[in-house]
């Protein structure tokens, strides 16, 4: 059984989220903060992480930073997805070249292209 | 009778501190060269009496009928320009009474001439100089005929350079050059105190256009998340993944969807809008292949076509057509837009053509063409205005804010290019955008 890491401050997207992709069988976790979305990593160790940019506390980018700086975190992909419109390009630059994250979708986003991406890095659940 | 406009902005309601300030200082004038006057008779440089009372007391009239004139708001401008006209004469009299061509008070007419600079226009202070020539040359002129008598120059009068020549030479150096220095000094700080309030303005203005642009970025953040969400658990009801659908409910789920989408294009140019608006566009130059980027706009607009199955998008590329140099959003966009309205406005089994062609070396031009329903003549001008819609009524056949058009036509404009549209009315629309093939000709262009 596959683990999902979902951190997600709006429980709309976060349900929905989880519904999907429980749906194709993998296990999902939600954390709704920075903080608590890398607790719950480092508790958890998922084989995936989806992470929502604009959180509260900590942001997203900062939550893969963190991740990305554990062992675990080293060897697990990391999404960002975000709904913020401003400096597209750039953000998505950031997020992959420096964060060392593997995708980055822009709010909305097509959920078959989401699976796509979960199944390419971690295979089926 | 009408005054020149030069002379008639000397008069209004705004200028009337200037007109003020002028009177006040011609007292303070007149009361120095009463005493300039009376100084230089003490010794004997000046032996004349009447003229000197005459002189002053000219003025001090003119001035004072310039004072009522402002306080009972009558005749206005005749006054001051006969307060004027009042002083030139009054010097010309002085500068003849000191010795007419060889006078040492010359001078004092850069006195009322700079003044007149300071406070009023060009056009006021050449007729005021001008004046002030005229009636230096007649004096002359008259002194050469014989009809003024000459009189000798102060020196001559008192055998050279006494004690009490030099002094009254230097109090009206004094006074000469003091009185338009004092005046230059204190309208430039003024102009320095205006200057400051502006810039500080400006940086409010500066402040607020950032706002505007951090606070459209959060809304749109704020309009997106749910968007996603409607699209996300629409998509999940109809793929079945909360129970079995039927095929009414699963394309109840794509119209929730597609109009989720459509709301979302809406913000977008909304907040594409207003970066335009407050300078923000960004601008990336990358290189373009129409033959790769139009089939994919195409493929993206699809989707609006709903439910209009009969409906045809041709796509006409010109052979060899070389890359273009430009800002790939923002080119995108325009043709999302244009062929998008092309969509909404064109009738099922209608066709759309998007067709790219050189236009001379250094431009292209892409050509959106539509067999819909067409813009009236005299609707023609107005279409790239924001919010404007053709059929303006509330019970209009087509939905939309009107924002596609303006924002391609802004879009267009930062690219250096130009956006024109051809119409007739129920056969169909020809948008054509021009756009230079690299920002160099655009810059070229400029």
């Amino acid at each position: 059984m596959k683990k999902i890491l979902v951190v997600e401050d709006d429980p709309v997207n976060a349900s929905m989220l989880r519904d999907y992709l429980e749906a194709y069988g993998y296990t999902i976790t939600v954390a709704t903060t920075g903080p608590t979305g890398v607790a719950t990593f480092n508790a958890e160790l998922p084989d995936l992480a989806i992470v929502d940019v604009l959180l509260p506390r900590t942001n997203g980018f900062e939550v893969c930073f963190e991740i990305k700086r554990t062992p675990h975190g080293k060897r697990t992909p990391v999404f960002l997805m975000s709904a913020i419109y401003k400096d597209l390009e750039h953000a998505e630059g950031y997020a992959k070249n420096d964060l060392k994250a593997q995708a980055y979708f822009v709010k909305p986003f097509d959920l078959e292209r989401l699976l796509s991406h979960v199944q390419l890095f971690i295979g089926d659940a | 009778m009408r005054y020149p406009a030069f002379l008639a902005e000397v008069a209004l309601p705004q200028n009337r501190k200037n007109l003020r300030f002028s009177i006040t200082s011609g007292y303070g004038t007149a009361l120095v060269f009463a005493l300039l006057g009376l100084g230089a008779r003490s010794f004997g440089l000046f032996p004349f009496l009447w003229p000197l009372y005459a002189l002053v007391g000219f003025k001090v009239v003119t001035n004072t009928l310039s004072y009522l004139s402002l306080r009972n708001e009558v005749l206005v401008l005749e006054m001051a320009s006969l307060n004027v006209a009042a002083d030139l004469l009054a010097m010309t009299g002085a500068v003849y009474f000191t010795g007419g061509p060889e006078s040492p008070l010359f001078a004092i007419y850069g006195i009322e001439i700079s003044i007149v600079a300071l406070l009023t226009n060009r056009g006021t202070t050449l007729l005021v100089g001008t004046s002030a020539i005229a009636l230096y040359g007649t004096m002359v002129g008259l002194i050469h005929a014989g009809i003024f008598p000459a009189i000798p120059t102060p020196a001559t009068r008192v055998g050279g350079l006494t004690g009490g020549y030099v002094i009254m030479e230097f109090l009206l150096v004094v006074v000469v050059l003091g009185v338009p220095t004092f005046y230059t000094a204190a309208i430039i700080q003024v102009l320095r105190e205006k200057e400051r309030a502006l810039e500080e303005r400006n940086r409010e203005l500066v402040e607020a256009s950032k706002h505007k642009s951090q606070f459209m970025a959060n809304v749109t953040h704020e309009l997106r998340t749910p968007i996603h969400g409607i699209c996300g658990l629409s998509d999940l009801v109809s793929a079945g993944i909360y129970g079995p659908v039927t095929e009414k409910q699963r394309d109840a789920q794509q119209k929730i969807k597609r109009s989720a989408q459509s709301l979302l294009g809406l913000i977008d140019d909304l907040l594409e809008l207003a970066r335009a608006d407050v300078g923000k566009t960004t601008f990336t130059v990358s290189r373009i292949d129409l033959g790769e980027l139009l089939p994919s706009v195409v493929a993206s607009v699809k989707w609006m076509q709903g439910t209009k199955g009969q409906q045809r998008i041709d796509l006409d590329l010109e052979e060899g057509l070389p890359p273009i140099f430009t800002d790939r959003g923002k080119l995108t966009q325009i043709l999302i837009n244009l062929l998008a309205n092309a969509v909404k406005f064109t009738p099922d089994g209608g066709v759309i053509a998007l067709r790219a062609r050189a236009s001379g070396a250094a431009m292209v031009a892409l050509r959106v063409e539509d067999s819909g329903v067409g813009i009236p003549a005299a609707q023609l001008g107005k279409i790239f205005e924001a919010f404007h819609q053709v059929d303006a009524t509330a019970e209009r056949e087509y939905g939309g804010a009107g924002l596609g058009l303006s924002l391609v036509r802004q879009l267009v404009d930062v690219m250096g290019g130009d956006v024109s549209v051809e119409s007739v009315e129920g056969k169909g629309s020809t948008f054509t955008v021009t756009l230079p093939r690299s920002q160099r000709e655009a810059a070229a262009a400029e």
